[in-house]
């Protein structure tokens, strides 16, 4: 009788610390900072689209113009160039898989993976004591003093439970001073990137976007002109058709760039905001911020999709 | 007190070619005009075109240094999350461990029981 009686109040035991052990598993700094890094990643990704948008319209722009001007002055490979030269670009690309690093390490350090991890073993162990227990050496077990398979659970229980209150211990102790740390860098590399892409009334991407494709509807309009004599009513018509093509592009990639600034902008007041509140439990003030975070990136992503696909 | 941003240097620039490349714009598109006048206007296009395309370059080109500076000062912070991430695997591994021991106490049990 002594054998279940302590069982059950060692079972009851477990249960009882497991809920306040594992209640805390994830602090709510530790699910903002998943959270951040989630939207973070999408707005990091589609930056880079951003720079080859603007390249790959130069590009085309120049080969409009070698197109126009060929007969006069023919073809000079050496002027054909990208428009962002390389070393810069690579500046730009290390930047973004930076951020990306860092989107990433934030989600592990945040995430419940060695936990997770530490379950999955624990099955994987539980099985294996199951085949133990149905062969001969079943009959060899002490009397009551072996652990059965409810106390085996209820042990590698606990060892997660207190193993979440280390991790999230180590995790406490660390993270607010690193998203303090990085928050001044963060800021400073989302505002240069803006500044990068601008808006098509100032210098910068987005006004060399919009003007190329400015560009482009001339030449086409002079290629229609200049050949107006020789081009047959079909080819004339598929000509001439290009030009709306060409405005609703100059459209969707003003809307693009417009867009990524937006997102970048969105991206750095999360992160001033979970850096913020990183000592408050609730934190609506970034939750606000994580919502259009969020926004931003799925308009952003939903814009070069659209553009990747034409 | 609100700061407000430094004027770009390269905005005057910026309007002027623009303000110059309207004019050029409207002079190609004009009926009016003889063809000669309209390629000349077409080839004004180019060059404005090119003089903002070398403003637009000028930012982009001009924030690198800037970019450079802001993601070497991720560094220490990156090397401490590093190492978080490092204490966390390394402590993950450590309960691991320490699960097995427990599984483990019942197959030392039984084992033991043989000779019981």
């Amino acid at each position: 009788m002594k054998a279940p009686i302590r069982l059950f109040s060692r079972s009851l035991l477990l249960c009882g610390l497991f809920p306040l052990l594992t209640g805390c598993a994830l602090s709510p700094l530790a699910t903002r900072t998943a959270a951040f890094s989630t939207a973070a990643t999408a707005t990091i990704n589609q930056t880079n689209s951003a720079y080859e948008l603007v390249n790959q319209t130069y590009f085309d722009t120049q080969v409009a113009l070698l197109v126009a001007n060929y007969n006069r002055s023919g073809f000079d490979p050496s002027k054909i160039k990208p428009f962002l030269p390389p070393a810069d670009l690579a500046v730009r690309a290390q930047v973004l898989q930076g951020l990306q690093q860092y989107a990433t390490l934030l989600a592990e350090v945040s995430g419940n993976q060695p936990i997770t991890d530490l379950e999955t073993q624990a099955k994987a162990t539980g099985s294996s004591l199951k085949t133990l227990q149905t062969d001969s050496f079943t009959s060899f077990k002490m009397n009551g003093t072996g652990l059965n398979d409810q106390e085996k659970n209820l042990a590698v229980t606990a060892v997660s439970a207190l193993g979440s209150i280390l991790i999230e211990h180590e995790r406490s102790r660390a993270l607010p001073g690193i998203l303090d740390k990085m928050n001044d860098p963060i800021q400073k590399i989302c505002t240069i990137l803006e500044s990068d892409l601008g808006t098509a009334d100032k210098p910068g991407l987005a006004a060399e976007l919009h003007q190329n494709y400015d560009e482009q509807i001339v030449v086409q309009q002079k290629f229609i002109a200049d050949n107006a004599a020789t081009l047959t009513p079909e080819e004339r018509r598929t000509e001439i058709a290009t030009l709306p093509k060409l405005v609703q592009a100059q459209q969707q990639g003003d809307q693009a760039l417009a867009a990524t600034v937006k997102a970048l902008t969105s991206l750095a007041a999360a992160h001033a905001a979970l850096a913020g509140t990183k000592t408050q439990k609730d934190a609506p003030a970034f939750k606000l911020e994580l919502t259009q975070m969020a926004q931003d990136a799925q308009t952003l992503n939903s814009f070069y999709t659209s553009l990747k696909s034409k | 007190m609100a700061t407000t941003a430094p004027a770009d240097p390269k905005q005057p620039s910026f309007a002027a070619l623009n303000a110059l490349l309207q004019t050029a714009n409207a002079a190609f598109h004009n009926p009016l005009n003889t063809q000669t006048a309209r390629d000349t206007a077409f080839d004004l296009i180019t060059t404005i075109n090119d003089q903002l395309t070398a403003l637009n370059q000028a930012v982009f080109t001009g924030n690198t240094v800037d970019l450079k500076a802001a993601a070497a000062a991720m560094t220490p912070g990156m090397d401490q999350l590093k190492a978080l991430q490092k204490e966390i695997a390394q402590l993950g591994n450590e309960l691991k461990e320490a699960a097995s021991i427990v599984t483990g106490i019942d197959q030392v049990v039984s084992a033991l029981a043989i000779f019981a």
